[in-house]
Formats: structure tokens, C-alpha cells, sequence
């Protein structure tokens, strides 16, 4: 039974993947009006996910709460937090009013930016740590990590215009080449995992992975 | 230079953060006013949107969440103001982040937007809408079919803006602000299918792969962070709290710097003294 289940859903992934490619490619009224109704339920089913998210979330931290499970605090205050703004936001009608946004301001915005601020001390102490010039190639990344903060902060022109030049070099250069390659590899890798997905060979997105 | 490096060695840690915090925190206290080289990916955002014309429409990605806020928001509060300074020039805001409506509502209080122009005729807020790549494609297909009203739950058929505008070919130009992979949404939906100019403002991180798009001259521009914002505010004549934030930089990536070069020169002592 599973096998039919599974070539039905492969047979409508691949009529919804054809639709949208030869929308894509040929421009009918009529193909368009299919593949747009189509994208229409991708961002409804987007819109359910959240949902099925959070209703996720709430049950994975709620029996971790009634088990008492290691940590058992950080799930309550979690769904607290998460309560918190729910109420607050369904309260009030929007998440722009103000009593959403000083419960963003004061509980999200410090917690997330101080979080993400952190990442500069460790890169700090990663910098006297850890990148040491243990080979040619780690010289090589070292010098150009060191001309690419001079092209980067003012500092660099001010100590000497030629810091930021030789940074403008290695980032038009080595840097925008090197990324060029890595973006045409995705893109080929994408290609081939997207016909992969319209042939039925990729069981993945059909829940078929073992 | 014994004694120092005992210290380093004990409690590195706590004198790197030290130094850090002290390179940080003096000159937004003290500024020094470095000068702010401009760079020529914003320049290419600048005379993107100098060159809109009466009628043009600019839809602006507000992708911003609290994490990215520091280097996100200002280039963001620096593109709306040189927009709104357009005469005649369309504004879109929409984003597809959850944190976008929070973000675009507070930049448009920030500029004084509802006071200085009309809503619904010269910018709408369509606020956040679910499905990532699927709603940006949305968007570029067909609005009305996606979206019947605005974030504040207004007909987009009452809004006089919205009426000659349906598909990405209606867009002039879009820019979106955004810390992910997110910003190949709009290359993916809105250049390759439509050709609409793109333009992106992105956190440190992700401009290396922009960049390789903007080389390529699949992008018009990028705003790069926190130096791509305190650019754009020179170029505006608007200093604001990037620009106060350059000397800070300026002084963490010197204090980078120093780490390196003398975490090498004990790693060659060291070397040197085995040998």
C-alpha cells in the first residue's frame, strides 16, 4: 500500500515540477494560471508549517516538562516566552503595536544581538589561538584574511592606501572567482538533485529515505 | 616580552576580551573620525536608485530579524530615506522573515514616512508572507493573486499605488536587506525570470557569494554591512549610527590584526627554539 501511496506522490511531484518548468520556458495563459495557483499553495502549505512548527515545539517541551526531563526549567520558560508574545500579539492585533514591540525591544532584540555580538570575542580569541601559519597554505589564507580587514575597515587606507588596494585585489580576483566556481558546483548539484526529484529517484522528499 | 607572554598564556582569554571590549567601546564614546572610503558596490546602489524616475518602482526586502539588526537596519533606514527623497518613486516593503513587519514599521516611524508622503500612493507595506522562495516567486507572478490586501489589511485594490502594478516586470528595482541565502530568492524570481534590476544589503557573511553575482553584473549592488551602511550614509548626507560605528570597527579589525601577527611571532619563537 505504501508503494502506491508513494507513486501517486511521485506522480504529482512530477506533474507540479513540469508545470512550473514549462511555465518557466513557454508562457501560456493557461500553463501560467496552473503554476501560479500552484505556487499559491506552496506559500499556504509555508504558512502551515509554522503552525505545525510551533504545535511541534509546544508538545516535544511540554512532555519533557511533565516527564521533569534534564533542564525541564528552560522548556517552561520557553513556552512561557512563546505564550508571552502569542497573547501579547493576538491581544493586540498586530506585532507592529506597541506593547508587542516592547516585548521584542526588550526581551528578543538584547538576547539575539548579544548572542550574535559574541561572535566577535571568539573570533578574537580564535585569532591569537588558533591561525597560526603552520603551512604555506595556512600563510597564504593568514596574509589574505590580513589585507582583506584592511580593505574592509577605514583603518587599513589610513595606515597605508596600497592595504586596501592589495585587499581589492585578492577579493576581485581570488576571493569572486573561487566563490564563482562554488556557486556554478551548487547550481549543477541543484540541477541534477531537481531531475533526480522529477524522475521519482530521489526518495527523500517523498518520506521514501531509508 | 617574557612577562607579557606569561600573561597571555595564563589568561588570554580575559585580556583579549578586555582589549576588545576597550576597542569597541572607546571610540563610539570618543570618535575618532576616520574618513569612509566609498566603495564601488555602493556606489552601484547609489546611482541605481539616483537614477529612478517619477513613476518607478522600488520593492525593498525588509528581511531583517533582531540578530542581524546592527549591520542590516542602518543600510536600511539609509536606502528608505534616499527612496523617500524621490520624488514620484513607488515604494514597496514586503519580506518574507517573520521579524519584517516589526522592522519595516519601525524604519518608517524612524524616517517619518506617514508624515512626509501618502499612504497607498507613494509606499505600501505588504508586510510578511510564509513560504520563502515560493512567496518572493508570488510576488514576481502575480500580487493580486497572492496577496488581496496590505499588512494593515487594506484592499490592494483601494490603494492607487498598487493599480498599475502586477508582476516583477512592474518592479524597477528590488532590494533586499537580508542575513541568509534568502537574497538568491529575488535573483532566482525576479533577474532570471523577469530581468528586474537586483540589488542586495547583506551582513559580512554573505557578501562573498553576493559578490560573485555582482562581478558578474547579475546585481546592480551591494551594501556590505556595517561599512556598506556608513557609505551610503555619507553619500546621503545623513550620518547616522553607522557611521559612528566605523571607528569601532576600524579598531576591532586592528586589534585582529595584532592577535595574528603575534600569535605567529610566538608560534615562530617556538618553533624556532624545538629546532
Amino acid at each position: 500500500m505504501a508503494g502506491v501511496w508513494r507513486r501517486i506522490a511521485s506522480a504529482i511531484l512530477l506533474i507540479a515540477s513540469l508545470v512550473i518548468l514549462f511555465d518557466f520556458a513557454l508562457r501560456n495563459p493557461t500553463l501560467q494560471s496552473v503554476a501560479t495557483d500552484l505556487n499559491n499553495w506552496a506559500v499556504v502549505v509555508g504558512a502551515f508549517a509554522l503552525g505545525i512548527g510551533a504545535y511541534s515545539l509546544i508538545l516535544r517541551h511540554g512532555r519533557m516538562i511533565s516527564k521533569r526531563s534534564p533542564l525541564w526549567p528552560y522548556s517552561l520558560l520557553l513556552l512561557g516566552t512563546m505564550l508571552a508574545f502569542i497573547v501579547t500579539g493576538l491581544a493586540t492585533g498586530s506585532i507592529t503595536s506597541p506593547q508587542y514591540n516592547w516585548i521584542y525591544t526588550a526581551i528578543i532584540m538584547p538576547i539575539s544581538s548579544s548572542l550574535y555580538g559574541m561572535n566577535a570575542f571568539f573570533i578574537a580569541s580564535a585569532s591569537y589561538r588558533a591561525f597560526k601559519a603552520k603551512s604555506w597554505e595556512a600563510l597564504v589564507l593568514l596574509v589574505a584574511a590580513i589585507f582583506l580587514m584592511f580593505k574592509n575597515a577605514p583603518i587599513g587606507g589610513v595606515i597605508s592606501p596600497i592595504l586596501p588596494q592589495i585587499g581589492g585585489i585578492i577579493w576581485d580576483f581570488a576571493a569572486a572567482t573561487g566563490m564563482r566556481a562554488l556557486l556554478i558546483g551548487i547550481g549543477i548539484g541543484t540541477l541534477a538533485l531537481g531531475l533526480r526529484v522529477i524522475v521519482g529517484q530521489e526518495k527523500t522528499p517523498l518520506g521514501g529515505a531509508e | 616580552m617574557m612577562a607579557f607572554r606569561d600573561i597571555l598564556r595564563r589568561n588570554y582569554k580575559q585580556v583579549i576580551y578586555l582589549a576588545l571590549f576597550l576597542s569597541l567601546a572607546v571610540p563610539l564614546i570618543y570618535p575618532i573620525g576616520l574618513p569612509v572610503p566609498i566603495q564601488r558596490t555602493t556606489m552601484g546602489v547609489y546611482n541605481k536608485i539616483e537614477g529612478l524616475k517619477p513613476g518607478d518602482v522600488a520593492v525593498v526586502g525588509s528581511n531583517i530579524g533582531a540578530a542581524i539588526y546592527a549591520e542590516v537596519y542602518p543600510q536600511y533606514i539609509a536606502i528608505l530615506e534616499h527612496l523617500f527623497r524621490k520624488d514620484g518613486v513607488k515604494v514597496i516593503l514586503v519580506g518574507h522573515g517573520q521579524e519584517a513587519p516589526i522592522w519595516a514599521e519601525r524604519a518608517l516611524g524612524e524616517i517619518n514616512a506617514y508624515g512626509r508622503k501618502t499612504y497607498g500612493v507613494d509606499f505600501v507595506h505588504l508586510g510578511y508572507i510564509a513560504g520563502e522562495e515560493a512567496a518572493v516567486a508570488g510576488l514576481c507572478r502575480d500580487i493580486r493573486a497572492l496577496l488581496k490586501v496590505d499588512y494593515k489589511g487594506r484592499a490592494l485594490a483601494d490603494l492607487p499605488m498598487m493599480k498599475n502594478i502586477n508582476t516583477a516586470k512592474d518592479f524597477t528595482i528590488v532590494l533586499d536587506f537580508t542575513a541568509s541565502a534568502d537574497s538568491q530568492y529575488w535573483l532566482n524570481q525576479a533577474y532570471a525570470a523577469y530581468g528586474t534590476a537586483v540589488g542586495f544589503g547583506l551582513t559580512a557573511i554573505k557578501v562573498p557569494d553576493a559578490y560573485a553575482y555582482y562581478t558578474a553584473g547579475q546585481i546592480f549592488g551591494i551594501l556590505e554591512s556595517l561599512s556598506g551602511a556608513a557609505q551610503y550614509e555619507v553619500l546621503i548626507r545623513r550620518p547616522g549610527m553607522a557611521a559612528k560605528g566605523m571607528d569601532a570597527q576600524s579598531l576591532a579589525h586592528l586589534l585582529y590584526v595584532a592577535l595574528l601577527v603575534l600569535c605567529n611571532a610566538f608560534f615562530i619563537r617556538e618553533w624556532r627554539g624545538k629546532k
